[in-house]
């Protein structure tokens, strides 16, 4: 039960804090969980002070990704400045206008997310973006578990392992699909990419199966 | 604002590289996409096994490998090889029957699940797409069972309701000729005054009408026969008394092969043509059958007309021209290429008829008169085995009747020589090319007696060096086109009974035959050229189809198989006559005929000989299918080292 001065206002918000106490559990088997892949694109690598301009989503069920759900927003940022990342995804501040309100985004985010474990490459500073987000609009935490793909490359793929070295960075997601024989579609796009990483996911999951030789668990994702 | 999703429309570009996707509308193709799931799967995996019941799914490979395997007698048996814009699962969705075989992943993949049912209705809406993936289900014949596409019956069938299509695509329109032409009387003139008419016009029918031109009936000479001499009418009764009524009619400019059709329905000789197409308006012209099947132009029998009538080397270029698209819309509807090199080799013929014709004429002008000797005309080579589709170069060779001393012979063969080259110059002209090793009935060594060839021919027994067992395989596909047949008759009478009386002879062709391995490397890749001005090319004659031509040749030399001139034949006889060779020749036949094709569609496409084409051109469909036809030619070369003991001495 949740008191009821710690229950948020916002009815979405209410019901994604309801389902996130039954939660996948650890030993639950992958292909009976419910992932979601996601992307965002920000204004910058500051967890402060950047802001997310575009966000995609797609669904994994039976591990199988479900091309006909997807969903992919671009979010109007008042007050994003013109940085270096511009550089990189070609979102320019004013284009944003198109976009819709951050908190209409992370309202229309919450149902989908739920109590799904959520897939991402660097999802860890995807999910403090979207954290800080829900903070500043419902007064929530951002508390789904997360699948980062480059720490499963790590542990998975020989190429990519710990060395012990203290200078080495996990591998960007272009590394990851020149491994892995993965053409890569509208890089720099929140769609694209998180087409991407689900393909990359995907192929890790299937590789980590086989290695096991069992049933894919959640615990060995995260 | 969600922006909309542009994945599936990336995933159908993909897609769309691949056939039979490249066949589908844009749309339909997005649709699909649209609808797709991503699955991965790691290498070892199993996508399904043999016996599992088939799905509501087809699978687009996006990445990897898999490898059809099929299980007999406890054994594991590789079946065929799928990778990257392969589709797996058709057969099975097709046929709503369990896998027949087990699909296992041998590279990680990643798979687009497409759905099924959408994907079948398409295939059904769309007959390009059908047959490509007709073709494509080749790999089922060898776990025992033919796919079938729903909604066509047997394969017979198939392939005439695809020449049907040809012709209806290539088909021209119907033109009445002009109106002085037609040949018509009163309903109320005699008998006697029509036939009259009919005898001086030399027709066979004609029409009645009435005063407006309307047609209101026809009579033939049949229904002269049958209604008015065998019936004991008086000649003075009218006309009308016998004629057949009511007439069918059509309008000028539809197609010809329409009319073709409606009157093989209604099972009629005439048809008119009127002003509208309906009997109530004034008549153009009375066509018969002939007359449409020469105007449908596509039709061979249609150009085999007008080669015999063509009067200059020009209206013959223009001819070949014509036999080049019918060829080519033919092959592109499914033909088989063995037969349409059948359809081919008669057309090329008359051809080849025509110009000797042409040639003497102009020798007789000339006052030059061929010598009092049989003589004949004959083709060796791939065009001796009614293969050659392309006008790539000719391969021919003159034989005459040996006088009584060489002094006659020398003089005749001048005289012939003079022929012959003028019947180059003409087949020069028509758009083949000169052959480059000078096997032309225009150069002397091809151009002999019968004694001196039969000499030859009893020689090859020892023939030991190459450049003359080449000479014995060319000579060995003889086949006569004009003059006397008799004379080449016993030519290739005396081809079989050497080889018959000679094994150390056969041994040797055989062993020519299964010196080219296939073209495969140990990892199933193709062996591409390394030197020359070729490289990274593939040599689908002298890899493909020699080895393949060779087997036959020699099967067909050993077994006395003399009915059929054409690998196709001679395989289809092997088929029939030899038992024990009938599996391997039935899958030679299949392979050869689609290495054929291939040829032939890159030839045309290109605009030369088809020779060498680039492996990364194909589809990966395409690229398992030739893996397929290398198999059967690997099978195809066993067969004939153990038929001709060649085991011991190449191990």
């Amino acid at each position: 039960m949740i008191w009821p001065w710690k229950q948020p206002r916002h009815p979405q918000a209410r019901a994604y804090k309801q389902c996130q106490r039954k939660a996948p559990g650890r030993r639950d088997i992958a292909e009976n969980i419910r992932f979601i892949v996601l992307d965002a694109e920000t204004s910058g690598f500051d967890r402060a002070k950047d802001r997310m301009l575009s966000l995609a989503t797609m669904r994994i069920e039976d591990l199988e990704l479900h091309l006909s759900d997807m969903n992919s927003w671009l979010i109007y940022q008042a007050d994003a400045g013109l940085t270096e990342a511009v550089n990189v995804h070609g979102i320019l501040p004013s284009e944003t206008a198109d976009g819709e309100s951050e908190q209409a985004v992370m309202a229309a985010l919450l149902p989908i997310l739920g109590n799904a474990p959520v897939v991402g490459h660097h999802i860890g500073f995807d999910a403090d973006m979207i954290d800080q987000a829900f903070r500043r609009h419902f007064g929530i935490r951002f508390r789904n578990c997360l699948v980062d793909t480059a720490e499963l490359a790590m542990r998975e793929l020989d190429a990519f392992a710990r060395t012990g070295y203290a200078n080495q960075r996990p591998p960007t997601l272009e590394d990851l699909c020149s491994h892995l024989e993965i053409s890569m579609v509208d890089r720099h796009t929140a769609a694209g990419d998180t087409f991407t990483t689900a393909q990359v996911f995907l192929t890790l999951c299937a590789r980590i199966q086989k290695r096991l030789k069992r049933d894919l668990q959640l615990r060995d994702l995260s | 604002m969600t922006t909309p999703n542009v994945i599936p429309d990336r995933i159908a570009a993909a897609m769309r590289s691949y056939p039979p996707f490249s066949m589908l509308p844009k749309e339909a193709v997005s649709s699909l996409a649209q609808q797709a799931r991503v699955k991965a799967f790691s290498d070892g995996d199993l996508i399904w096994e043999q016996g599992d019941p088939p799905t509501e799914d087809v699978l687009f490979l996006a990445r990897g490998r898999v490898e059809y395997v099929w299980t007999v007698d406890n054994r594991l048996e590789l079946v065929d090889v799928r990778d990257i814009g392969d589709l797996l699962g058709l057969t099975a969705l097709l046929e709503s029957a369990p896998f027949r075989v087990s699909a296992r992943v041998v590279e990680d993949s990643l798979v687009y699940i497409l759905p099924g049912n959408e994907f079948k209705h398409l295939l059904d809406a769309n007959d390009t797409a059908r047959n490509y993936v007709r073709r494509h289900l080749f790999w089922a014949t060898r776990v025992g069972g033919s796919v079938k596409m729903p909604g066509n019956g047997g394969d017979p069938l198939e392939g005439k309701r695809t020449i049907l299509q040809a012709h209806l695509d290539g088909a021209q329109v119907v033109r009445p000729r002009p109106v002085e032409r037609l040949l018509s009387c009163l309903p109320d003139e005699s008998i006697r005054t029509a036939a009259k008419r009919m005898a001086e016009r030399k027709v066979s029918s004609i029409l009645v009408v009435n005063e407006q031109r309307h047609p209101i009936g026809i009579v033939t000479s049949n229904d002269l026969v049958r209604k008015a001499i065998v019936a004991e009418l008086d000649y003075q009764e009218p006309i009308r008394k016998v004629m057949s009524s009511p007439v069918y009619t059509i309008r000028a400019n539809r197609s010809a092969t329409a009319a073709v059709l409606l009157m093989l329905r209604e099972r009629i000789g005439q048809i008119c043509i009127t002003q509208d197409g309906t009997p109530n308006s004034p008549a153009l012209d009375v066509c018969t059958h002939k007359d449409l099947l020469t105007q449908s132009g596509h039709h061979p029998a249609g150009l085999l007309r007008e080669i015999r009538l063509a009067r200059s080397v020009v209206r013959l270029r223009e001819l070949c021209d014509e036999v080049e698209s019918i060829t080519r819309s033919y092959l592109e509807s499914g033909v088989s290429a063995i037969f349409l090199g059948q359809i081919c080799a008669e057309l090329y013929d008359e051809l080849v008829h025509r110009l000797v014709e042409l040639a003497r004429e102009e020798l007789l002008e000339a006052g030059v008169e061929l010598p009092e000797v049989p003589w004949a005309w004959i083709t060796v080579g791939s065009d001796g085995r009614r293969e050659q589709i392309l006008r790539t170069d000719m391969d021919n060779a003159f034989v005459f009747g040996a006088g009584k001393d060489a002094e006659t012979d020398e003089a005749n063969r001048k005289i012939f020589l003079q022929l012959a080259e003028k019947v180059v110059q003409g087949m020069v002209d028509c758009g083949f090319s000169r052959c480059q090793g000078g096997v032309m009935a225009s150069n002397p060594r091809w151009c002999r007696t019968n004694r001196e060839w039969i000499d030859e021919i009893k020689n090859y027994g020892d023939a030991r060096e190459g450049d003359q067992l080449l000479r014995a395989l060319i000579l060995f596909d003889l086949r006569y086109v004009t003059g006397d047949a008799k004379i080449c008759t016993a030519l290739r009478t005396a081809v079989f009974d050497t080889v018959a009386e000679n094994p150390q002879l056969q041994r040797q062709i055989a062993e020519a035959a299964v010196e080219t391995p296939p073209p495969l490397n140990f990892w199933g890749k193709f062996v591409v050229e390394k030197k020359g001005g070729k490289e990274g090319l593939f040599d689908i004659k002298a890899r493909g189809l020699s080895p393949l031509r060779d087997a036959a040749r020699i099967l067909a030399l050993k077994y006395r198989l003399t009915a059929h001139y054409s690998t196709g034949g001679r395989l289809e006889e092997l088929n029939d006559r030899v038992p024990q060779l009938r599996e391997m020749a039935r899958l030679a036949y299949d392979g050869y005929d689609s290495l054929l094709r291939l040829r032939t569609l890159t030839g045309l496409s290109r605009g030369d000989a088809g020779r060498y084409f680039e492996p990364g051109s194909l589809s990966k469909l395409e690229r398992a299918h030739l893996a397929n036809v290398f198999d059967v030619q690997r099978m195809v070369q066993q067969a004939v080292r153990t038929e001709f003991h060649l085991e011991s001495r190449s191990r």
